[in-house]
């Protein structure tokens, strides 16, 4: 028991500048929300993505500057590391591409009130937190500025039936989800008296066989499962992706798996990989369910953004095999390729559902399989981009998506998980008919006049852009420039694997 | 002096009491009730950890699980009350327009 005030120095703020930044930010896009000069969609709209810009541009400083070693800070609350700030990079220019996204479509008034951007930036500090920190008590309260936050969004934002019934299903089983995480620490801190991760790892060396250590890891796995949407735990992804707005589907399927994946990696690598013998079979397990039952049940789907949540979850599945292969010191593999299918999951992703944005307008919130008929015909570069997107997905060679598997499969086989590869091998094929069906649909099939009539997209130039730097980076990530982005990953991880 | 352990115990028996009420009841306002009950079977657990150990973490952890639980039902509570708005009721089974 030994107090001491830590010391606020200089770099202190200059290292965690972003997160204050999105807190400060949030309680003046508050006030503005409740102001009268001040309470206009343009405020809002040029508060928002000017704060995003500004905080993308410090933390790619932030990023180049720091070392191999990373400085710790608050007795452990903060950790100014390169995976931190790889973290934080990609969540910002996550938020910011899905802010100018919501900027072009009819959800603009919507989404850019004083009280939406004041929980919106409430979340990015949370998820800024929550990837930075060596502390399980900072990286819960982390984990649930940004929950809670998502809750309140999807129902708020545009107050549908569905996206209510979205939001209360996804806030019953995070609620859970997050009282099992915290179940998981609390006996994990009563095996080994801390709750800080670094400290976790040289404890659980010593006491290994504990009953509750392993209680406490089999818990923590769970807690974890559940906020991956791996498979026993998935219910709420698809409910809560096709009720939310899609632009926050987007973010969520994207921003929120980065911060899950970047927890997970530090927990695991960083602090449970002692008794990786227990939690090695029960994520393996997670792993193979999600890649043949998401991949099954995105077959019989005919919402998009339903089909494409299922997607999530087997792309999911992808990065929780690298977890398992993560375990006993051979994390210098496979923490690379987590942080390199992140990156090409991200954009694809971002590219897919800036084209379903386009497609959407008042009358049709959400686009169905069969209204991508004939798109080809209609709106080529639409279409093109689109099936770019659906083959990267389902890993075909002159793409990323082709790549970052292949990665993924390296580290699992470098750990001789050969039946967890199979499997996913499996589930890869099946994934490509439902790709392929999309694929199908816009080229070689003519569009019915009644749906033609009903999505009439307007020409959006920040689509245009997003969508042609999206299929840009999935070309060459996937042809000539993929072993930059992979010493980019490796780079980021030496913070965990010691590298 | 209770053995630790027994606070464990009756800590697990809290916990599993609360899973199965989020789980299967039809009220949401006694699912937010049995949230409630787990966050207080971990709080239950951290004391009685930080107290065997000697260790304040666990007693800081608990203000903290505390802030967050009534952010929690804050949010959750206004969701109810945007649901029985819409629908004029708080039971579970009217949740159905999203399947499969």
């Amino acid at each position: 028991m030994n107090f001491q005030i830590p010391q606020l120095t200089l770099s202190f703020y200059g290292a965690s500048f972003p997160i204050i930044l999105f807190c400060v930010t949030g309680i003046v896009a508050l006030l503005m929300g409740v102001s009268k000069n001040y309470k206009s969609v343009r405020a809002s709209y040029w508060l928002n993505n000017s704060v995003l810009v500004v905080a993308l541009l410090a933390i790619i400083r932030q990023y180049a500057v720091t070392g191999a070693a990373s400085e710790v800070f608050l007795s452990g609350g903060f950790v100014a590391g390169r995976l931190g700030y790889f973290g934080q990079g990609v969540i910002v220019g996550i938020a910011l591409v899905v802010s100018l996204l919501m900027g072009e479509g009819y959800m603009k008034p919507k989404f850019f009130r004083g009280e939406i951007i004041a929980l919106f930036h409430m979340v990015l500090a949370g998820m800024l937190t929550m990837v930075a920190t060596d502390d399980l008590i900072t990286l819960f309260v982390g984990l649930e500025m940004a929950s809670i936050g998502i809750y309140a969004l999807i129902g708020y934002v545009n107050p549908t039936k569905i996206s209510q019934e979205g939001a209360i299903k996804y806030f019953v089983l995070g609620a859970v989800a997050a009282a099992i995480l915290l179940f998981g620490f609390a006996f994990l801190y009563a095996a080994t008296g801390t709750l800080r991760i670094s400290e976790i790892s040289a404890a659980v060396g010593k006491i290994s066989g504990h009953p509750w250590i392993e209680l406490g890891t089999i818990l923590t796995i769970t807690g974890i499962a559940f906020k991956m949407a791996l498979v026993p735990f998935h219910m709420w992804a698809p409910d809560a992706y096709e009720g939310a707005p899609t632009g926050l589907t987007a973010f969520m399927a994207t921003a929120m798996k980065t911060m899950i994946m970047v927890a997970a990696i530090r927990i695991f690598e960083g602090g449970l990989d002692g008794v990786h013998s227990v939690w090695v079979p029960v994520i393996g397990f997670m792993a193979a369910a999600s890649l043949l039952f998401a991949n099954i049940m995105a077959l019989a789907q005919q919402s998009m953004k339903r089909m494409l949540a299922y997607s999530s979850i087997a792309h999911s599945g992808y990065m929780a095999l690298a977890i398992a292969a993560m375990s006993g010191g051979v994390g210098q593999y496979s923490v690379p390729s987590i942080l390199f299918y992140l990156m090409a999951y991200v954009i694809v992703s971002l590219g897919a559902f800036a084209v379903i944005m386009w497609l959407e307008n008042e009358r049709c919130e959400n686009i169905i399989i069969d209204d991508m008929t004939g798109l080809a015909k209609q709106h080529p570069y639409a279409a093109v981009a689109l099936a770019v997107f659906m083959l990267s997905l389902g890993g075909m060679p002159p793409t990323v998506g082709f790549i970052s598997k292949l990665y993924i499969f390296n580290a699992a086989l470098s750990n001789n998980l050969v039946g967890l590869v199979v499997v996913a091998a499996i589930g890869s094929t099946i994934s490509l008919y439902y790709y392929m069906r999309i694929i199908v649909r816009m080229f070689m099939m003519d569009a019915s006049p009644v749906l033609g009539a009903l999505i009439k997209p307007t020409k959006s130039l920040v689509t245009t852009c997003v969508v042609a730097a999206s299929v840009l980076a999935i070309l060459l990530l996937g042809t000539i420039l993929p072993e930059a982005a992979l010493r980019v990953a490796k780079h980021s991880s030496g913070e965990v694997t010691g590298g | 002096m209770v053995p630790v352990e027994f606070y464990f115990v009756l800590a697990c028996v809290m916990f599993m009491l609360g899973l199965f009420g989020a789980l299967f009841r039809r009220n949401l306002i006694m699912v937010l009730m049995s949230i409630e009950l787990m966050l207080n079977a971990v709080n239950l657990v951290f004391v009685a950890a930080g107290r065997a150990t000697g260790n304040v973490d666990g007693q800081v952890m608990v203000l903290f699980v505390i802030t967050v639980a009534a952010c929690e039902a804050a949010v959750g509570l206004a969701m109810v009350i945007a649901l029985f708005r819409k629908y004029g009721t708080i039971n579970t089974d009217i949740l159905r327009l999203l399947r499969g």
